[in-house]
């Protein structure tokens, strides 16, 4: 261990990278932290400067034509701030995982991989405590290239979160995930269409 | 029989500490021949001040947070948890003080763990929860048992030394007549004498600082130890930090369309840091993470 610098390279991982990671965590997610696909993923597209809703839309759609669709399907749909998503359905996290993978693959061609922000994986946790379903979010960040997690408290009108649980989350995942440990960049997203 | 809790050894944690006491060692040294070379008076009456201020410290600290001791019967959890706390410790129980000040915040002072006293804010009693404050109390009881009060009192000792130095030379090149060495170029001595002061309170401000970033790292790991729960002070941590600064509120959207935000998170925290008499929170909490899953290996 060096002696004078003090710093730690951090885990990090490109696009196909993290996906792969996720798809191969999907037990672990299932069984250890009790946390379930909700069978969708979703990937967030910034808008140009002065791009209609009905224009990144159809942006989308075009760049998708390269997707498999007979074994992948999703629909694309653009949220109040007029970020375009595409939303995939899957099985299992596996499916869903190669899916969000492909579909890098087809934006980086389409000339959209420096407008992709993330890659939003939902699942539900079981609060043993309070015998409720909860809402989890791994959110795959290119820029940062690492997981962040995103858990709201209550109503998500409120945009209250819950800061322990996602300190315990990012803790129990670190060494499968490449997580981001810094938690300035722990962003939210609020009403995701996912 | 009853065994006080091991706080384990963080050899690299150690090193660095060390090294960081050497380096403020050599710069006092070097500061005290100098200074005595050139202006002995200024620095002998600087002594005896700092000295007369040390000496009255524990009770100054107490009176400048409007800190009050209070009976087991006035905060009773409170005195149960610092009183569990400091039996596992291996310490005498150290008196327990609350201030009024809304600020949520906690410290401990004293000059030795017999004059020890652990205070906290009603901001702080009033919103963390009972693992939190235990996990706070911790820390501060942690910095007591390594005597962290009073290795920082020595370490910043010749620093307020310094600094009472070059106000009274700055004094004296002001007003002049004073300060005449033996070689009689007054001007050129008090310039040469400021100068000195000037750079070891720069350096020396530096090292105190980092010095006290580890023993903070060395509070949170005896805390850690204490009370096997790590994350509850890495919680409480992030409460007291406030969700502004620790984990952003702006929304990923909005984030990402304003370049220059990115641009200062990617370049870093700068020059301030250097002077930071604490780690920053982000850095504390990922070691506590670390803690954690290092017990959760243990267990």
């Amino acid at each position: 261990m060096c002696l004078i610098s003090f710093k730690r390279t951090p885990k990090h991982s490109t696009w196909p990278e993290a996906m792969a990671a996720m798809a191969r965590n999907s037990d672990r997610l299932a069984q250890q932290l009790n946390t379930v696909t909700t069978g969708k993923v979703g990937v967030l597209v910034r808008p140009t400067e002065d791009q209609s809703h009905t224009q990144t839309r159809a942006e989308l759609e075009r760049a998708l034509t390269g997707m498999d669709r007979t074994r992948h399907h999703f629909n694309v749909t653009v949220d109040e701030m007029g970020h375009g998503w595409v939303i995939l359905k899957g099985e299992d996290l596996h499916e869903l995982a190669q899916g969000a993978a492909q579909m890098g693959d087809v934006f980086a061609t389409a000339g959209l991989g420096d407008r992709v922000v993330a890659a939003v994986f939902p699942f539900s946790w079981h609060d043993s405590t309070s015998q409720r379903d909860r809402p989890i979010y791994w959110l795959y960040q290119p820029r940062i290239r690492s997981f962040t997690p995103f858990v709201p408290d209550g109503d998500p009108n409120n945009e209250r979160r819950d800061h322990d649980l996602e300190i315990r989350m990012e803790a129990a995942i670190r060494r499968e995930l490449p997580t981001e440990r810094q938690t300035a960049e722990w962003f939210p997203i609020w009403g995701m269409p996912v | 029989m009853f065994q006080p809790v091991q706080f384990g050894r963080d050899n690299q944690l150690r090193t660095r500490m060390f090294i960081t006491m050497l380096g403020l060692g050599l710069l006092y040294g070097l500061f005290m021949w100098i200074a005595w070379q050139f202006s002995p008076f200024y620095l002998v009456i600087a002594l005896v001040m700092v000295i007369i201020q040390f000496s009255l410290s524990d009770k100054m600290v107490l009176g400048s947070m409007r800190a009050k001791v209070v009976s087991p019967a006035d905060a009773p959890k409170l005195h149960r948890m610092v009183d569990d706390l400091s039996l596992k410790a291996g310490i005498p129980k150290p008196k327990v003080a609350i201030s009024d000040m809304a600020t949520p915040n906690a410290f401990a002072t004293g000059r030795s763990q017999k004059h020890a006293a652990v205070a906290v804010t009603s901001g702080l009693l009033n919103i963390l929860d009972d693992d939190e404050l235990e996990a706070v109390l911790a820390h501060e009881i942690s910095h007591i048992k390594t005597k962290d009060v009073v290795v920082m009192t020595y370490a910043s000792f010749f620093l307020i030394v310094a600094a009472t130095m070059s106000s009274f030379l700055m004094f004296s090149a002001i007003f002049g007549g004073m300060g005449r060495s033996r070689n009689n170029n007054a001007g050129s001595v008090v310039l040469v004498a400021l100068l000195v002061t000037f750079i070891v309170r720069i350096i020396g401000s530096m090292l105190v600082a980092t010095l006290s970033r580890y023993r903070e790292f060395s509070a949170d790991r005896g805390a850690s130890a204490l009370t096997q729960k790590p994350l509850a002070l890495a919680s409480a941590l992030q409460r007291l930090q406030g969700s502004l600064v620790s984990v952003p509120k702006q929304d990923l959207r909005k984030a990402e369309s304003m370049n220059a935000f990115f641009i200062m998170s990617a370049v870093g925290p700068g020059l301030a840091e250097l002077f930071a008499s604490h780690p920053s929170t982000a850095k504390r909490i990922q070691r506590l993470q670390q803690y954690d899953q290092q017990m959760a290996f243990l267990r």
